[in-house]
């Protein structure tokens, strides 16, 4: 059997051009070298922070922005600084969390209901509309109903509620593979369905996965802080974006920068996520439109 | 035509009745009883509870239940809250207006700043206009909607104090809440309407309007604008999902008494039929919002009636 060796020959070619194209893309570049200074800065904020994020100098309240506390202090006399740091472990850990639980399930789904077509297909796709029923965080919002407000079920519920992208996505393209030689050979030699998906199937549509799930990222932490944000998420005293920027609404008069500067680190966050997907798209998928 | 639009409706009949079965079910997936809710605090008996069990019908079996709260529903009838023990639907219907005026304002500001600046970035391509719009639209994307209404309001109330930072009726008080709404719908469709322009632009029927030798004005106007916008309308349908969404959010900080708001307010102090009631509304006005805008589309481009 030659063939392997064969496949595996154009694979290393596709994985260097890849590679080629991703050093040299601006949006990539820049997307993921910010992305990688918020991880680290996160990652390292009991290194770089003095404080504890639960903190309180009772002295220090609604600080303005100074040398001992760089970016303000809240009503409490936390620090601002010190809790976006640690606030963004948690809107990290929520984003990726539920795009691995929504990639996972809504891949399966497109999967079983591309490949398998049938009665697979019209249950699977059926239940597929009905989640598509509810508009955007509403779908999170009734998980989260069910299911009782905290942290967890948020990354649930936003994990969830992002698997109807990843099956129509999965679904359109192993569709579309179906009538491909390859596949059709794969099947012809006796493979069973089980195999062909998994070892033929998934790794043609993991391109657009790895796009969509970049930009899922990004939309899962947007979500879960607004879940928090409602005070249905991360409960205090413990630090999250959300949280923060509700904690900061009623100050907004005095102490704007208890709300502005969590919501800046959402959005450079998030915006750096975009680059990035974005970039992927273009070397990945030129044809998928978001 | 109206094969496809039977095909259509046909489609919706699955969708609506899992719809309706997955509301019903969330009451009882919920850990904790409807009854004791509705008691609250009041002392509880297993008496007591046992009577308002048996009122609210939680004693019959489930398929009877289903079929006993859709036949209400069908009449209009969404139970009564477990908080306030005022009727659902009333509260649905008076809040109904604000959240349709935010959401409708919102729209018809996505709509056209967003058209606007995709259209201009287009036919810039590749030029520090088109750069600059295309900026403004991954920003847009990328502002979470309570933090852009927090902004809005710092500037606008506190800063500048033009206009008011809460409440609802009047113009004064819808603009910033539909503006923050609008943002991150605004900067999706911009990019949707740029590279739809920019498909179009490259066809072989535009080189001949172009041939022809008309001004490029008209091209752009007769030919280009009328083929390239007709898929971003229909988004338009599915930017309704993100608005009503969105209200959730743009409500609750702007203390404007809409659905989302009440939605909210719902979730949290765990009324259940409430949420339920609510939630149905929601999802079967969506579904419902969906099957027009197909139909529109169908209408405007006969070639979707054929596939």
């Amino acid at each position: 059997m030659s063939e392997p060796a064969a496949l595996e020959h154009t694979g290393q070619r596709q994985w260097r051009r890849f590679g080629r194209r991703f050093l040299r893309s601006r949006n990539v570049m820049a997307g993921s070298l910010a992305l990688l200074a918020v991880i680290a800065l996160v990652v390292l904020a009991p290194a770089i922070s003095p404080y504890e994020p639960t903190q309180q100098f009772r002295r220090h309240r609604l600080e303005p922005p100074s040398a001992d506390f760089l970016l303000g202090t809240d009503n409490l006399g936390r620090d601002i600084l010190t809790r976006i740091l640690y606030g963004g472990q948690v809107s990290l850990q929520v984003g990726i969390v539920s795009v691995a639980i929504g990639a996972t399930l809504g891949t399966l789904l497109g999967l079983l209901a591309g490949y398998l077509g049938g009665w697979a297909d019209v249950l699977i796709m059926r239940f597929i509309d009905m989640m598509l029923a509810f508009p955007g965080i509403l779908l999170a919002l009734v998980i989260i109903a069910v299911l009782g407000r905290n942290l967890q079920n948020v990354m649930i519920a936003v994990g969830l509620s992002s698997i109807p992208v990843y099956t129509r996505v999965v679904r359109g393209s192993t569709l579309a593979l179906k009538q491909v030689d390859f596949i059709v050979a794969a099947q012809a030699l006796g493979g069973s369905s089980a195999r062909i998906m998994a070892r033929h199937i998934l790794p043609n549509v993991l391109a657009p996965i790895i796009v969509v799930a970049t930009n899922g990222v990004a939309g899962a932490i947007i979500a879960g802080a607004a879940l928090s944000f409602l005070g249905l998420g991360q409960q205090p005293p413990d630090p999250e974006w959300g949280l923060m920027l509700n904690e900061g609404r009623e100050f907004i008069r005095v102490a704007a920068w208890v709300t502005t500067y969590p919501g800046l680190a959402i959005m450079v966050t998030v915006l750096s996520i975009n680059l990035l997907g974005d970039g992927l798209r273009d070397i990945l998928d030129p044809r998928l439109k978001l | 035509m109206s094969k496809y639009l039977a095909s259509r409706l046909l489609q919706t009949i699955p969708t609506v009745f899992l719809v309706t079965v997955a509301v019903f079910l969330m009451l009882h997936l919920t850990p904790g009883d409807p009854a004791e809710v509705f008691l609250g605090d009041k002392r509880s008996t297993p008496e007591l509870l046992e009577k308002v069990r048996e009122d609210m019908g939680l004693n019959r079996p489930l398929h009877i239940q289903y079929l006993s709260y859709m036949g209400a529903a069908l009449r209009g009838d969404l139970g009564r809250s477990l908080q306030t023990n005022v009727p659902v639907m009333d509260q649905i219907l008076t809040r109904l207006p604000w959240t349709i005026e935010l959401a409708a304002a919102a729209l018809l500001i996505a709509a056209c700043v967003g058209i606007a600046v995709g259209v201009i970035a287009a036919l810039n391509h590749n030029t520090v206009i088109d750069t600059l719009a295309m900026a403004f639209a991954l920003v847009g994307i990328s502002m979470p909607v309570y933090w852009s209404s927090l902004l809005l309001i710092l500037l606008f109330a506190v800063r500048l104090r033009l206009l008011p930072a809460i409440g609802q009726g009047g113009l004064e008080r819808l603009i910033l809440p539909a503006t923050a709404l609008a943002l991150v719908s605004a900067g999706s469709l911009a990019r949707m309407a740029r590279s739809s322009m920019l498909e179009v632009l490259n066809q072989d029927f535009v080189l001949t309007a172009r041939a022809k030798g008309i001004s490029e004005r008209l091209v752009v106007v007769r030919h280009v604008l009328r083929n390239a916008l007709i898929p971003v309308v229909t988004i338009l349908g599915l930017m309704l999902g993100n608005m009503l969404s969105g209200a959730v959010i743009t409500e609750t900080i702007f203390a404007r008494l809409g659905i989302g708001q009440k939605y909210v307010e719902a979730v949290l102090q765990k009324d259940f039929t409430m949420v339920q009631g609510t939630t149905l509304f929601i999802a079967l006005m969506y579904v419902f919002v969906n099957i027009v805008v197909d139909m529109i589309y169908a209408f405007v481009d006969p070639r979707i009636r054929y596939v």
